[in-house]
């Protein structure tokens, strides 16, 4: 899958420089990171997200890559009952209120 | 989730979000994302922090400032990556030697410094260095002389701190560009 990620990002307008993707900050990198995982192990098909990859892009043509790849993978796990709405927005709730901005993960 | 488009910090927010869940489920690790992502090459990287650190070296109006208001000093390098809310440098002397961590997780100037190395998120390093700093940089390999003291600062979500290390002997005759690359990560977090 990684071997492939690169050329198939930048057809869908990731940053690219010197041939290697480039994260402008950590989150992009870890949703990324998600996605190619999450696909590796069978929990959704690749081109599933990739399709709603696009209609992100093609909707919101105004929003930055990594933010159309998040939505786009927050949708593909809703769509497969991977998570539920409600508890993404109780853990952001949760999180915004810890300590650091960060809870501890097991 | 209209609200995503403007509100950098909820979509961070979000992304923490998805991947805390996500763990918690079993469908991941943060090492399996840690794993994936070190496959990627990053822009973000210590190369920021090293500009800050060799202009500081050589420009002592530049470098008032710097320790004066960090945040404020780094403003006109217009670096991507809004998390350094509050940045506070800590001069290194013949005297003193800083070194810092974050206790309670991996805080961490990452518009400066990129991604956090492994063992900075490493629960013997965060709880360690607060209380046997001179044996845990031994250990790192710097050996820092009885003679200084070792300040250690903890970063929060609200005070990110780097280290401004000594200026190497002769770095002053040197381009910016060479300057630059004398300043490593690791002398930035103090454990080099």
């Amino acid at each position: 899958m990684q071997g492939d990620l690169t050329a198939q990002a930048e057809a869908f307008g990731a940053p690219i420089a010197n041939g290697e993707l480039v994260f402008d900050e950590p989150w992009q990198g870890r949703v990324l990171s998600m996605a190619v995982h999450l696909s590796d192990r069978g929990e959704f098909a690749w081109d599933d997200f990739r399709a709603k990859l696009v209609d992100e892009i093609s909707e919101r043509p105004e929003e930055g890559y990594y933010v159309q790849f998040l939505r786009a993978l927050e949708k593909t796990l809703l769509h497969g009952r991977l998570l539920a709405a409600t508890e993404i927005s109780d853990r952001m709730r949760v999180i915004m209120h810890a300590p650091h901005d960060h809870i501890r993960k097991n | 989730m209209d609200d995503i488009r403007t509100d950098m910090r909820q979509v961070r927010l979000r992304a923490e979000a998805l991947e805390s869940l996500l763990v918690e489920r079993g469908l991941l690790t943060e090492s399996d994302i840690d794993q994936v992502i070190a496959q990627f090459e990053q822009r973000v990287g210590p190369v920021n922090g090293a500009k800050v650190v060799a202009r500081a070296w050589t420009d002592a109006e530049f470098k008032r400032r710097l320790l004066a208001d960090g945040t404020d000093a780094i403003r006109e390098f217009r670096f991507s990556g809004g998390q350094v809310e509050r940045l506070v440098v800590v001069e290194n002397t013949h005297v003193e030697h800083n070194v810092v961590v974050c206790t309670l997780c991996s805080c961490y100037p990452w518009a400066l410094l990129g991604l956090p190395p492994r063992w900075y998120k490493d629960p013997a390093y965060r709880s360690r260095i607060v209380r046997e700093p001179r044996s845990v940089l031994a250990e790192m390999g710097l050996e820092v002389p009885a003679s200084k003291r070792i300040r250690v600062w903890d970063s929060s979500a609200e005070i990110r701190y780097m280290v401004l290390p000594q200026r190497p002997d002769g770095a002053e005759a040197l381009s910016e560009k060479e300057r630059e690359a004398l300043v490593t990560r690791d002398a930035m977090i103090g454990v080099a």
